[in-house]
């Protein structure tokens, strides 16, 4: 075990590691190539190595141990301190865990991928910057710094997004991604305020944003009960005002629009983005928070709706999606709505298990499929095909990771996806959306997978296997993706004891580990849960099976399902028209209120208000230098006029009383 | 009949009205400004009338230092007309209107 202090430093360093790069990168070492790969890729290396000594330390702390705080002052106004620092517990050193490993291995992709680009120092430089982001979510100790590391992803993502800035789709969908993660913010905002007053009302001055002073109130049953009594409803507004922010970041319908755009990003910041950091910081945020939800049980049900809903959306429509990284997308998308359903339904040890499993195998899917891409130099997966032979390495790592987000025994996404179904057995009809999910899933990935690398290649050019820096990361991610899931199984071999990590995950956020959903309640063992576990196999042995008849085999024609069902697939492939409806919303309603205000502001505000006010000023002052002639006589004059009737008025005022 | 303070006071006032009506309509500006020592020397006569009936020094020694300054004015007055007068050859206020706005 370490010292408190040694385990703050190493924090600070895993944080500021990748912000030093950044900043040197920038300010010194642009011209260096060699320089600034070396400089951002190492400091997170350094980042990942530390976070698992981090990791270690806190299982030799064993499960509940109090979280390690050290801050600084930031700002002090009037009865208000803010600090800035970092709190280290399981949840944080797991999540920097995963973004220190997955980073690496994407960092160090990125070398192969991005090689040759010309804006290689910049894209590094922000590529740190992005890690420094999202560790910054991993260890803030309250709201404030929270959201401004919130905000710091937002504006990293933009510039990654926008990456290849002289592409304008490329630069639309950065701004697209910036502009809902605002919309989802401006909610986070409001939640935080919300909370921030109302505490600050009901228990005076103190440090009412710090996540550990809000969870010492919302576990003490007497304070809890004095705060939600004072709040009323505006308990669970603020809670679910903060999930807003979080339905931005982990793309939750309805603001899940940015995310599939955000694909015009280069491969690796895809990978980067949906696997370890920005769509992790939502669900992360839930888990961090979740003495918050845990009591405002309307905000949960909201959430595990949302969520479950936006697993099913975003899952139909992958199905028909027919760019690699698309699909990819859709698949994220759906399974964020997975993690977030599983919060919502009292399992955030379970949603934080899926995140990380998640991390590492989706983080694989996008470096294989830019592997693929580097290699065909198309996105298309029809122009794709019998890439098997040309390209073992990807293959083999990509089934891999194909088979872990299926849930297939014994890889990682069957111990999480099971931990996900397990918690979401009390609530019926989420169990069938999320049993539902599962075949869809199996059925898309397999989809892809028998199109990709099976068959005959119907591309155009010679395909061959990437460099040995590219595939060497999907190895190790492979290996992570087909072992990393015991970490999660019951048995005495586990380095997270008996019960699996589960048992650290349901007492980091709650003492006793119990809190009760209206539907019934969620406590449920950590471990394998046998009936689950079946059922969620079947489904994705179901989906794997069918996409093998129908893109495998060829028993199955995929061209007549689609003119039997023409009208689903219209709506799938335009994706429930939704971007449509936005787009309609922002041209007619949003440019109808633009006109009225820039009418009122154009008119009434520069029109009258400004230059009318200027206008009459310089009209009074055209009138009144007349009497400034020069002339003594005229001076004399008035002073005259003006002595004499004050005289008057003291004589008549003034003397006769 | 005894000089009493009235009388004093309305000397002054006749001459505080002289040099007042002097400034209002010359045109000379060496006249005004001899005017405005008449003006001058109206309020001080005043005063020492007053300093008198109070039984006051106060009022006098105040006159002493309204003299004085008045000199020093006087002859920056007269400095200032003399330059304007070798500027613009005149001495006619009616044609210094340099300070229009």
């Amino acid at each position: 075990m370490l010292e408190a202090n040694t385990v703050a430093t190493l924090a600070y360093i895993i944080l500021f590691a990748p912000f030093a790069a950044a900043a040197l990168i920038t300010v010194a070492t642009l011209r260096s190539k060699a320089l600034s790969a070396f400089l951002s890729v190492g400091s997170v290396i350094l980042g990942g190595v530390l976070s698992i000594i981090l990791l270690a330390d806190q299982i030799s702390r064993g499960a509940g141990a109090e979280p390690v705080v050290h801050q600084f002052t930031w700002a002090l106004s009037r009865g208000m301190a803010f600090h800035i620092g970092v709190q280290v517990d399981f949840i944080s050193v797991l999540m920097s865990t995963v973004v220190g490993v997955v980073g690496s291995c994407i960092f160090v992709y990125a070398l192969g991928y991005m090689h040759g680009d010309e804006g290689w120092s910049r894209f590094f430089a922000k590529f740190a910057f992005f890690a420094f982001s999202m560790l910054g979510i991993t260890f803030s100790t309250n709201f404030l710094q929270i959201f401004i590391f919130w905000e710091l992803v937002g504006v990293s993502s933009y510039l990654l997004i926008g990456y290849f800035y002289q592409k304008p789709s490329a630069a639309e969908a950065g701004k697209k991604a910036f502009m809902t993660n605002r919309i989802g913010d401006f909610g986070m905002t409001i939640g935080i305020l919300l909370l921030f007053f109302a505490v600050r009302d009901v228990f005076g001055e103190i440090d009412s944003l710090s996540f550990e002073t809000l969870k010492g109130i919302f576990t003490n049953d007497g304070a809890r009960e004095q705060l939600f009594a004072a709040m009323g409803w505006k308990a669970a507004l603020g809670a679910f005002l903060i999930f807003v922010g979080a339905m931005g970041k982990s793309a939750q319908f309805p603001l899940h629009v940015w995310l599939p755009d955000a694909m015009e990003g280069p491969t690796p910041v895809s990978a980067l983005m949906h696997a370890a950091t920005m769509v992790a910081a939502g669900v992360y945020m839930i888990v961090r928070t979740y003495w918050l939800f845990a009591w405002a049980h309307d905000a949960l049900v909201a959430v595990a709706y949302i969520g479950g809903f936006t697993a099913l959306l975003a899952a139909s429509i992958a199905i028909v999606q027919n760019d690699i990284k698309k699909i990819l997308a859709y698949s994220t998308l759906s399974q964020l709505g997975y993690m977030v359903m599983a919060c919502g339904l009292v399992g955030a040890g379970a949603g934080m298990f899926h995140l990380a499993t998640h991390a590492f195998f989706k983080a694989l899917l996008f470096l294989g499929a830019g592997s693929v891409i580097h290699a065909c130099h198309s996105n298309d997966i029809w122009d794709m095909g019998g890439l098997g032979k040309k390209m073992k390495q990807t293959t083999w790592t990509f089934w891999a990771g194909t088979l872990a987000l299926a849930g297939i025994f014994p890889l990682a996404g069957f111990w999480s996806k099971d931990e996900i179904l397990a918690v979401s057995h009390h609530a019926t009809a989420l169990y069938i959306v999320g049993v539902g999910v599962a075949f869809m899933t199996a059925f898309y990935m397999g989809r892809a997978c028998f199109t990709v690398f099976h068959g005959t290649y119907r591309g155009h050019g010679h395909p061959h296997e990437s460099p040995r820096v590219m595939w060497i990361p999907l190895a190790v991610l492979a290996v992570v993706s087909i072992f990393g899931g015991f970490v999660g199984a019951p048995s005495s071999l586990n380095p997270f004891g008996e019960h699996g990590l589960q048992s650290f995950l349901l007492v980091a956020y709650l003492k006793d580990g119990v809190v009760h959903w209206p539907v019934g309640h969620g406590h449920v063992e950590a471990g394998l849960h046998l009936d689950v576990a079946t059922v969620g196999t079947l489904m994705a042995l179901g989906g794997l099976l069918l996409a093998w008849l129908f893109y495998g085999k060829g028993v199955l024609s995929a061209e007549r399902v689609k003119q039997r069902l023409k009208p689903l697939h219209t709506l799938l492939v335009n994706k429930y028209y939704i971007d449509d409806f936005y787009l309609w919303l922002v041209r007619r309603v949003q440019q109808g209120f633009a006109i009225a205000a820039n009418w009122l502001e154009q008119k009434i505000i520069i029109g009258v208000l400004v230059n009318g006010i200027a206008a009459g000023t310089k009209d009074a002052a055209a009138r009144l230098r007349k009497t400034a002639s020069g002339q003594i006589h005229s001076y004399v004059t008035i002073v005259l006029a003006g002595v004499t009737i004050l005289v008057f008025w003291f004589v008549i005022f003034m003397v006769s009383e | 009949m005894e000089i009493q303070i009235a009388h004093y006071l309305v000397v002054a006032g006749i001459l505080f009205a002289v040099g007042l009506t002097g400034v209002v309509v010359r045109r000379n500006a060496i006249v005004i400004l001899m005017c405005l020592e008449l003006m001058l020397n109206a309020a001080n006569l005043a005063l020492v009338a007053f300093s008198r009936v109070h039984r006051d020094m106060q009022g006098q020694v105040f006159v002493f230092f309204a003299i004085t300054v008045a000199a020093a004015e006087a002859a920056v007055m007269l400095a200032i007309i003399i330059a304007v007068y070798r500027q613009r050859q005149t001495v006619n206020v009616d044609e210094m209107d340099l300070m229009q706005g």
